[in-house]
């Protein structure tokens, strides 16, 4: 191989790391082969005992690779760190495909994971801050408790029954010591109930007519604060679990990846030195 | 056993022959292949490892014929790292040859 084949090979092989650092690596080679030439050596001669250029700068980029990530550790690098290695041979290869699926899931679980977390905050702090600002209102629970409230002790204090003709009827329903509460419509072509359970403040909505039936279930889907407070600290609790379980595992991760390119970078070095 | 010894020998023999003297790669490898196999292909990535650990640093020396030329030459820390590394050579090289009862003195003594 002549001086010009080989440098315009480790040129192309090169050719995703930065300019600066690409023409230092040329340069170094340009310098070794003129003191090659000096010292009454052929081209072909240099080139051989330099070795394949490709694979030297395979083992240039890994090397690059995953200087720059312990420098920088960003997502970006450490995929660049898994794409050098598995540059390196075709096993490395293979082991990168369910390698990245791994990263991949683990990058899901950390987005998950936050996710659960922002929202877990949202929901503590929303509450908290509404608890001690009155801000902001959370109009649904005090419109549906007001409701049930009013309706639970307002007058007339009787319970109401109507009938109609065809089956029509309307109840209203009250029962002020166990707390169950509810109305119920009916005609001959639908049905409306409101209802709420003896229990807690779960009320249910149903709606029939002849073409088919809503039912809402926990219609007071209750942010009762303590409710509330309790999935709030919960999900802040998974989430952040979750996210310091992700941190973990990427740690762990990344250790193993660099210690096993290094390790290759190693064996490289290994074979190389067999070879003379 | 001291991994770190097998794996960095050449390190310390580059390290070693940096410091009786600033060089440039082809000049290395030719000191170098004197006394050892030395395959030149391992000479950059070499130099590169080195300078990464801050144990070499590099300046261009300007020449009448032709392009600048890259010298090599230890840095403190490259000293520190020779010098220890010499250490645990040494030491070394004593419990094997404890072993392989090839220590200075130790077969003259049972001989005579």
């Amino acid at each position: 191989m002549s001086e010009q084949e080989f440098i315009r090979q480790l040129q192309e092989a090169l050719s995703r790391i930065p300019e600066r650092e690409r023409q230092e690596i040329v340069d170094d080679y340009c310098e070794y082969f003129r003191d090659g030439l000096a010292a009454g050596r052929s081209e072909a001669d240099i080139a051989a005992g330099l070795g394949d250029p490709r694979q030297l700068a395979r083992e240039l980029m890994a090397r690059h690779h995953i200087e720059r990530w312990e420098s920088r550790k960003s997502f970006g690098n450490l995929f660049a760190v898994v794409g050098a290695i598995a540059g390196l041979g075709f096993l490395n290869f293979m082991l990168a495909i369910p390698f990245l699926c791994y990263l991949w899931l683990l990058t899901m679980a950390a987005l998950a994971s936050t996710g659960i977390l922002i929202g877990g905050i949202v929901v503590f702090g929303t509450l908290t801050c509404n608890a001690l600002f009155g801000w902001p209102a959370l109009h649904e629970e005090r419109d549906v408790r007001a409701f049930w409230s009013t309706f639970e002790s307002g007058a007339p204090a009787a319970n109401i029954h109507i009938r109609g003709h065809h089956g029509e009827k309307v109840d209203v329903v009250r029962d002020a010591s166990s707390g169950r509460a509810s109305i119920d419509i009916q005609s001959s072509d639908g049905a409306l109930s409101l209802e709420r359970k003896a229990s807690d403040a779960i009320g249910q909505l149903h709606i029939q007519d002849e073409e088919g039936r809503v039912d809402i279930d926990a219609l007071d889907w209750g942010i009762s604060r303590k409710g509330g407070w309790i999935a709030g600290v919960v999900m802040m609790l998974l989430g952040g679990g979750g996210l310091f379980l992700c941190y973990l595992l990427a740690r762990l991760t990344w250790r193993g990846l660099l210690s096993y390119g290094r390790y290759q970078l190693g064996l490289l070095d290994k074979a190389r030195r067999m070879d003379d | 056993m001291k991994t770190q010894l097998k794996k960095g020998t050449l390190d310390m023999c580059v390290l070693a022959a940096l410091a009786a003297g600033d060089s440039y790669a082809y000049e290395l490898v030719g000191i170098l292949s004197r006394t050892m196999e030395i395959s030149e292909g391992t000479m950059y990535p070499l130099m590169r490892r080195l300078q990464a650990e801050a144990w070499v640093s590099t300046y261009l020396v300007e020449s009448a014929s032709g392009p600048s030329r890259k010298y090599y030459t230890l840095t403190a820390e490259g000293r520190r790292q020779l010098s220890w590394m010499q250490q645990e050579w040494r030491e070394f090289v004593n419990e094997v040859n404890a072993v392989l009862g090839l220590a200075a003195g130790a077969g003259t003594g049972e001989a005579s």
